[in-house]
């Protein structure tokens, strides 16, 4: 595989000395995905209290923050 | 739209692209026209490694008191109680820290984040990374209200260097 350009067997894919092999998963961006990775800020401070957003916009705020922080939707990832 | 499948015997070079590219261009400068590459050996994927799925299980932490007395009288307060901990995940066995991602349903987490929170006290977890595990560290701190255990589950896609 060290030198093998491309491959192509009836089990497998093979491409660039095994850089894309088709039984290996990669993560890729998706529109169905597994989870979500945050793309930005999602704590924020005011008031001396904390809040924190999910990627997917879950909140948790302590008892003395007195902002109006929201995040975005993260980006959508699967394997 | 057609797909073209590009291989070069000379340099290993090989990419999957839009049909219509500009082919030359393409090859030679895969990150300013990544919107017509499906794939191009001159970028680095990440391969999965290794997958874990774990149930942590953190304990309580009590909220703790401070007194003193005087003139037979005793006062009580408050004091911040703090600790961390770490909790391993998983053996990946790489030789190497591999490039992780932690999330917990779908929530990808990064850095710290809050796994608990009562009042003032607050329970933060980070994922840390060795040569040889993953594991969860737990910053946790007190004050008045104590934290109940909790079980939380992580799951870590670990990958291989490119």
């Amino acid at each position: 595989m060290a030198t093998t350009v491309l491959s192509i067997s009836p089990n497998s894919f093979t491409a660039s000395a095994g850089k894309l092999v088709s039984t290996t998963r990669y993560i890729r961006k998706s529109s169905n995905p597994l989870f979500y990775l945050i793309n930005g800020k999602n704590m924020d401070v005011s008031g001396g209290g904390l809040r924190y957003v999910s990627a997917t916009g879950n909140i948790i705020t302590d008892n003395t923050y007195n902002g109006a922080f929201s995040s975005v939707l993260g980006t959508g990832v699967k394997i | 739209m057609s797909k073209i499948l590009y291989a070069e015997g000379v340099n290993g070079t090989i990419a999957i692209l839009n049909g219509g590219t500009n082919l030359e261009n393409t090859i030679a400068n895969p990150l300013a026209n990544l919107s017509n590459i499906h794939f191009h050996s001159g970028l680095d994927y990440l391969r999965l490694a290794n997958y874990f799925n774990v149930n942590i299980s953190f304990p309580s932490r009590q909220a703790n008191t401070a007194s003193d007395t005087s003139k037979g009288k005793t006062y009580t307060w408050y004091v911040p109680t703090y600790g961390v901990s770490t909790y391993s995940l998983g053996y990946h066995n790489l030789g190497y820290k591999p490039v992780c991602l932690l999330y917990q349903n779908t929530d990808g987490l990064a850095g710290n984040f809050p796994i608990q929170q009562d009042g003032l006290s607050l329970r933060l977890a980070s994922l840390g990374i060795n040569n040889d595990q993953v594991y969860i560290v737990e910053n946790w701190v007190t004050y008045q209200n104590s934290l109940a255990s909790t079980v939380q589950n992580f799951k870590v896609l670990v990958f291989k260097d490119p």
